[in-house]
C-alpha cells in the first residue's frame, strides 16, 4: 500500500431522491474499504423514497484514519443540477466537479452546474 | 432600478482577456462572462512551445491566478460551447442546453488551424498545436530525438520548430503558399529566411505539395507523408501549419455578415448593432485599401480586444491598420516576428 | 386493465380515437388533419418537390430490400440512380436528425443511390398501368420535367410523343453535368426505363418556326394537349459595368457561357482551356466547369462569388469536392470589364468588391458594390456560369409570362393557352433537377384531368398499426456515414470516371438505420395512462410533458402544448410529436403498454 500513502480524498454525489445517489455512495464506501482504505461518510436525504428532495452522500476515503469529513470536499459529482448547483462551492480550488454535458431539456443562464464552477475548480463533463 | 449591462465575450484568448479587463476598468458595476470551449481559463498561446522545455503543469501556464478573475468580477464559463448567437433576441445558445442573454456582445474565438483539403482525409493522423492538450499529447508522441513534419510553416509552426530544434528533436519543413503565413514574402527574403531555417537544422522541402499521410504500423516511425512527385518523408509526427482558418460556424444563424471571418467595420462592429468581433476571427475594412483584411500576431489581437471593449464602453476608436508587420533574423540566427513580439 | 381485456369498441367509434388496439388493419383516411400530420411530422417528404416517401424507402433498405425501396422511389421520382448522385437535396435541410441537439441529417440522397447500386440486376420495375385512354400528348424537351411527365402520362394510359432538339434525351442531365459526377450508363438505363412504357421519342427535331421544324401550331392541332418543357437553355449574358448587355463576352477570344461550354462538349466537341482559369457564378454550373477546367489540364482555377460560399446554393458537399482539387473559391466580387490584349485574347478581368447587402429569397444575400474598390485578376480563360433563362424564340403565338419572363400557369399548370402546359425550368426558371421531377408529376396530373374531364387520383393516408418500435436508440448515436470518393490524385485527368464511389450493402444498412422513421406516430392512449412518469424517465430527449391541455387549431388538428409543472394541473401525459425521435423507449417501459405505433404514409389512390 505504499503508493496510496498520503491518500485523503473526499467525494460528495449529490443528486435527487431515486437517482440511485445513497446507493452509489454505499459502492463507492464499501469498495474503498476493500481497497483498504480507511472511510468515513455520511448522507444526507430527505423523506420521500422518489421523486423529491436532495440526497447528497459524501465519502472520505483515507489512508490514515479520521473522525470527520472534510470542510470542502475534493470531487463533486452532480447527478441532478438543480440540487446540485448550491454545493458547487463546497469544492476546494483545484478539485473538479463531474456533470452531466448533453441534457435533454433547455435551462436558462445559470440553471447548468457548469456555471457555478469557479475558475479555480476543474469542470469535467 | 436599471440592471446592470451584461457584456459577453465568446473566446478567453488574448483579445477576450484584453477585452474583460479593460470593461471591468471602465465600468466596475457591468456584468462580464467569458465563454471558452476550453476547459483552462486564459494562457497565451505562444507558451505553449514551453512544454518541450519540461513545462507540464497547467496551473504555471495560466496567465492569471484563478482567484483573479473571481477578484475583477469575471463570470468564466469553461467547457462551454456555443452552438447558436441570435442577434435579434440577444442570446446565445451553448451546446448542454443553455441559453445566455446578452446586452453587448464580442466574438474574439479565434481560428483553427487550416487543413488544406486534399488533405483532409488524413486529419486524424495528424497533431494539431492550438491547446495545452494538443501540446502535450505532441510531447507524448514525440520520441526523444525524434522527427516533426510541418506541411506550411506558419509563424506558430515556425516558433514550434525553432523551439523544437532547440530542445534536440528533428524538423523537416515542407513550404506552400503559407510558409510565414501571416507575413507574405517571396523571392530573396523568403531565400534568406528558409537558409536561416536549414541553418539552425530544419530539413526545407520546396515546390513539392504533400497529397497523402499514412500510418505506418509497428515499426517507427510513425508517419509518411507522400508528396507530388512521389517522394515519401519519413517522421513521428505530422502537423498542418498553414495559416487560421476563423471559427465562425457558431455565428451563421447571428445575422452579421461573414466572409471567410466576421466582417467588422474600423471600430470593431459587426453589421448587427450589439455585436463586435476581435482578433483572428475577424477582418476588419481597410478604407484605403477597400477591402476586408485579416491582422493576425498577438499584439495585434490584444490591441483589438482592448479596444472593442472601450468602444463597447462607449468609445469611438477606430482600429489602427496601418502597424506594419516585420520579420527579421536576429543575431543568434533565430527568425524573429511582430507576430510574436510579446 | 391489461389490454386484452379491454372492452369491445363502442359503435360510433370515430378516427380520433383510432388509436385503441381495436383496429388491427390498415385504413385510408382522406381527413385533411391526417395528411396534415403527415406533412408536419416527416419533414423530409414534405421538403421533396416530388413527394418522395423518404422513411419507406429507408426503411425498405434497413429490410435488405434494395428492388423495393428503388421501386418506392420510382412511384415520386423515375430516375432514382440520378438523383441519387446528383440531387440538391432539400430533404436533408429539413431533416430531423440534423436539427439542433439530434446531431446530422440523415445521408437521404446516397442512400437513394444506393438502393439503385446494390438492387438485383435482374430487378423487375413496378408499373401499374391504366387502360388505353385514346388521348394523345406532345411533349417539347426531353429533359427531367419531360421525361417524368411523360412517364407518367404514359402510365395513365395516354400515348405521349416526345421531340427533343439534341442527338440525346435528359436536357441538362446528358449536356449539362459532366460525366465524373453523372454516368452516362445510368442515365441511359433510367431514361430507357422511364420511356419503355410507350412513349414515342423523337431526338434532333426542333419545335420552332425554322425550315425543317415543327411548328407548335402544328402540333397544338394533333395532338389533345402539349406540354412545353423546354427548360432554360440559354445562358445569362453577363452584364460589364460599360456593356450592359453583355457582348463583350462574345468578342474576346477565351472568354465563354459555362452553360456552352459543358452543352458544346457534351455534344462531343475537344474543348480547351488555359492555364489559369477564372469562373463568375456560384451555381452547380460554375462548379462543373471549374472541376472540368481541371481535368482538361488548368492549373491555376478560381471561382468568383458576388456573395460569399454561404450563401450560394450549392451544396456543402460540392464545394468542398472542387476545394479538394484545388478550386479556390473567392468571395464579394463583381465582374466589370474584360480586357484583352492586343491579339484580341484575354488578359484579365476587373472586378469591383463587394459587401453583402439585404436578404433575397431562399435564403441569398444581395451585393452592393464599394466605390472605388476595383481590382484585377490576370487569368487566360474566364467562363460565365451566372445564371440560365429561358427561351420563347420557338412560340409561335402569344403566351403569357410572369414577370420572371418564364411560362405563367396557373394550378392545374396550363398556360395561357388552352390545352397547352408547361412544367420544369421553363415555368420556374433555372432551378434542380428534382423540382423539374416533382413539377413534371404535377402538371403530368394537370393534364390528365384536364383530358379525361375529372381528376382520376386523389391523395389519401394509409394508417396501419405498428406492432412495435422499429429501431433502437443506440442507432441514434451511428456517426453520418460519409460518400466514399475517388482520391483526388487518380480524379486528375478523367472526365469520365466517377468521383463518388457509392455506398456498399453494409456502409448503407448502418446510414439507413440512422433515419428515424419519422412517420411512425408514437400517441399515448390518455385513458390508460397511470401517470408512473416512466416514460419521462427514459425519455432521451424534451419530448414527453406534462400538459395541462392542448390547443386546437381551427381545423381540428392539434396546435401547441399547454405544459404546466404544476401536478395538480397536469391533465395527460403527451408525447410531443416535433420532438419525439421515435426511439421506442417509452414504448418498452410503459407498465400499461398504453402507447400505439402507427405508420402514416401519403398515397394516391384511385378515385
Amino acid at each position: 500500500m505504499k503508493d496510496r500513502a498520503g491518500t485523503d480524498i473526499q467525494i460528495a454525489i449529490c443528486g435527487s431522491a431515486g437517482d440511485g445517489t445513497i446507493a452509489a455512495g454505499d459502492i463507492m464506501k464499501r469498495a474503498a474499504a476493500r481497497m483498504g482504505f480507511k472511510v468515513i461518510a455520511f448522507d444526507l436525504y430527505p423523506a420521500e423514497i422518489r421523486g423529491f428532495g436532495k440526497c447528497i452522500s459524501r465519502i472520505r476515503i483515507s489512508s490514515e484514519q479520521t473522525y470527520s469529513l472534510k470542510r470542502q470536499s475534493d470531487v463533486l459529482v452532480s447527478l441532478n443540477d438543480a440540487h446540485a448547483i448550491p454545493h458547487a462551492a463546497e469544492v476546494r480550488d483545484f478539485g473538479a466537479v463531474v456533470f452531466e454535458d448533453t441534457p435533454i431539456a433547455r435551462v436558462p443562464e445559470g440553471g447548468h452546474i457548469s456555471a457555478h464552477v469557479k475558475p479555480a475548480k476543474f469542470p469535467t463533463p | 432600478m436599471a440592471t446592470a449591462l451584461h457584456h459577453v465575450i465568446i473566446g478567453t484568448g488574448s483579445a477576450g482577456f484584453g477585452a474583460a479587463t479593460t470593461l471591468r476598468a471602465a465600468d466596475a458595476s457591468c456584468r462580464i462572462t467569458m465563454i471558452t470551449m476550453s476547459s483552462l481559463p486564459f494562457y497565451n498561446r505562444y507558451d505553449l512551445p514551453d512544454v518541450f522545455r519540461g513545462q507540464h503543469d497547467w496551473r504555471e501556464l495560466l496567465a492569471v491566478a484563478p482567484a483573479h478573475y473571481e477578484e475583477l468580477g469575471i463570470t468564466l464559463r469553461r467547457l462551454s460551447r456555443v452552438v447558436d448567437v441570435d442577434g435579434v433576441r440577444q442570446t446565445i445558445s451553448l451546446a448542454h442546453q443553455e441559453v445566455i442573454a446578452y446586452d453587448r456582445l464580442l466574438v474574439c474565438a479565434g481560428g483553427r488551424a487550416y487543413v488544406p483539403e486534399n488533405l483532409s482525409d488524413a486529419v486524424e493522423l495528424m497533431h494539431g498545436f492550438g491547446s495545452f492538450e494538443a501540446a502535450m499529447r505532441v510531447h507524448a508522441d514525440l520520441p526523444k530525438g525524434g522527427t516533426a513534419i510541418m506541411i506550411g510553416g506558419d509563424m506558430i509552426g515556425i516558433d514550434l520548430a525553432l523551439t523544437l530544434l532547440d530542445a534536440g528533436y528533428r524538423v523537416t519543413l515542407v513550404t506552400n503558399q503559407q510558409t510565414f503565413w501571416p507575413h507574405n514574402v517571396d523571392g530573396d527574403e523568403r531565400d534568406r529566411l528558409l537558409a536561416a531555417l536549414s541553418a539552425k537544422g530544419t530539413k526545407v522541402v520546396e515546390d513539392n505539395r504533400p497529397i497523402g499521410v499514412t500510418q505506418n504500423n509497428g515499426s517507427m516511425p510513425a508517419r509518411t507523408v507522400t508528396l507530388e512527385d512521389g517522394t515519401e518523408i519519413e517522421g513521428n509526427i505530422v502537423m498542418s501549419f498553414c495559416g487560421l482558418a476563423p471559427t465562425v460556424e457558431f455565428m451563421l444563424g447571428a445575422g452579421v455578415d461573414i466572409e471567410r471571418g466576421i466582417l467588422v467595420d474600423p471600430e470593431l462592429h459587426t453589421t448587427n448593432g450589439s455585436i463586435r468581433a476581435a482578433g483572428d476571427i475577424c477582418q476588419i475594412w481597410h478604407d484605403e485599401e477597400k477591402a476586408y483584411k485579416f491582422y493576425h500576431g498577438w499584439k495585434n489581437v490584444r490591441v483589438m480586444g482592448e479596444l472593442a471593449a472601450r468602444n463597447m464602453s462607449g468609445a469611438h476608436e477606430a482600429f489602427d491598420a496601418d502597424a506594419k508587420d516585420q520579420l527579421d533574423i536576429d543575431k543568434d540566427g533565430n527568425i524573429r516576428s511582430t507576430f510574436w513580439a510579446h | 386493465m391489461a389490454r386484452h381485456e379491454r372492452m369491445a369498441p363502442k359503435p360510433d367509434l370515430d378516427r380520433r380515437t383510432a388509436n385503441r388496439a381495436d383496429r388491427t388493419e390498415a385504413y385510408y383516411s382522406d381527413d385533411t388533419r391526417d395528411i396534415g400530420w403527415v406533412r408536419e411530422n416527416v419533414p423530409c417528404q414534405t421538403a421533396c418537390p416530388a413527394g418522395t416517401d423518404i422513411p419507406a424507402y429507408i426503411w425498405a433498405i434497413m429490410q435488405d430490400k434494395h428492388g423495393r425501396s428503388y421501386e418506392i422511389n420510382r412511384e415520386a421520382n423515375v430516375l432514382p440512380g440520378v438523383l441519387g448522385r446528383i440531387c440538391s437535396r432539400p430533404c436533408e435541410d429539413m431533416c430531423r436528425h440534423g436539427w439542433p441537439g439530434n446531431g446530422e441529417p440523415v445521408n437521404i440522397c446516397h442512400l437513394k443511390r444506393a438502393a439503385a447500386d446494390l438492387k438485383d440486376r435482374g430487378h423487375r420495375l413496378n408499373e401499374s398501368l391504366y387502360a388505353p385512354s385514346g388521348k394523345t400528348v406532345a411533349i417539347v424537351g426531353a429533359g427531367p420535367a419531360g421525361i417524368a411527365a411523360a412517364h407518367d402520362l404514359s402510365l395513365l394510359g395516354h400515348d405521349v410523343k416526345l421531340f427533343e432538339r439534341e442527338d440525346e434525351p435528359g436536357g441538362m442531365l446528358s449536356y449539362g453535368i459532366p460525366e465524373f459526377r453523372l454516368p452516362r450508363d445510368i442515365l441511359r438505363e433510367e431514361l430507357h426505363n422511364a420511356l419503355r412504357l410507350g412513349v414515342d421519342l423523337t431526338t434532333d427535331v426542333t419545335v420552332g418556326n425554322g425550315d425543317g421544324e415543327v411548328s407548335l401550331a402544328e402540333l397544338r392541332d394533333v395532338f389533345d394537349a402539349v406540354l412545353l418543357a423546354t427548360g432554360c437553355m440559354a445562358a445569362t449574358e453577363l452584364p460589364l459595368r460599360d456593356d450592359p448587355s453583355g457582348a463583350a463576352a462574345d468578342t474576346i477570344a477565351n472568354v465563354e457561357y459555362g452553360f456552352d461550354f459543358l452543352l458544346e462538349m457534351h455534344r462531343g466537341a475537344q474543348k480547351q482551356v488555359g492555364k489559369r482559369v477564372a469562373v463568375v457564378g456560384a451555381g452547380f454550373t460554375a462548379l462543373d466547369c471549374a472541376r472540368v477546367a481541371r481535368r482538361l489540364g488548368a492549373e491555376q482555377i478560381t471561382i468568383h462569388l458576388r456573395t460569399t460560399e454561404e450563401y450560394i446554393p450549392v451544396t456543402k458537399e460540392e464545394v468542398f469536392e472542387a476545394k479538394r482539387e484545388s478550386v479556390a473559391l473567392h468571395g464579394l466580387r463583381t465582374p466589370i470589364s474584360l480586357n484583352a490584349d492586343t491579339n484580341g485574347q484575354l488578359r484579365s478581368v476587373e472586378f469591383v468588391q463587394n459587401r453583402l447587402g439585404g436578404w433575397r429569397q431562399n435564403g441569398r444575400r444581395k451585393a452592393i458594390a464599394i466605390n472605388d474598390s476595383e481590382f484585377e485578376v490576370e487569368c487566360d480563360t474566364l467562363l460565365v456560369a451566372i445564371g440560365q433563362k429561358t427561351v420563347h424564340d420557338f412560340l409561335d403565338t402569344e403566351l403569357k409570362l410572369d414577370r420572371w419572363n418564364n411560362a405563367a400557369i396557373d394550378e392545374t399548370g396550363m398556360t395561357s393557352l388552352e390545352g397547352v402546359f408547361a412544367a420544369g425550368d421553363y415555368v420556374k426558371g433555372a432551378s434542380t433537377v428534382i423540382e423539374a421531377v416533382g413539377q413534371g408529376r404535377e402538371v403530368a396530373m394537370g393534364i390528365d384531368t384536364w383530358l379525361m374531364g375529372k381528376p382520376r387520383r386523389k391523395q389519401s393516408v394509409r394508417i396501419e398499426p405498428v406492432e412495435e418500435p422499429l429501431r433502437e436508440r443506440a442507432f441514434d448515436f451511428i456517426a453520418r456515414k460519409h460518400m466514399p470518393t475517388e482520391g483526388v490524385e487518380e480524379r486528375s485527368d478523367s472526365l469520365t470516371r466517377e468521383v463518388e464511389t457509392g455506398f456498399d450493402n453494409d456502409v448503407a444498412f448502418e446510414e439507413a438505420k440512422r433515419c428515424y422513421l419519422c412517420n411512425l406516430n408514437y400517441q399515448i392512449d390518455v385513458d390508460n395512462c397511470i401517470y408512473c412518469r416512466a416514460c419521462i424517465e427514459v425519455a432521451p430527449k424534451n419530448c414527453i410533458k406534462l400538459v395541462e391541455g392542448i390547443q386546437l387549431r381551427e381545423d381540428g388538428t392539434y396546435g401547441a402544448l399547454l405544459e404546466t409543472r404544476e401536478w395538480d394541473h397536469v391533465g395527460a401525459i403527451w408525447i410531443d410529436n416535433n420532438e419525439c425521435i421515435r426511439c421506442g423507449a417509452c414504448y418498452y417501459v410503459c407498465p400499461t403498454k398504453c402507447i400505439s405505433i402507427k405508420r402514416n404514409t401519403l398515397v394516391m389512390r384511385d378515385l
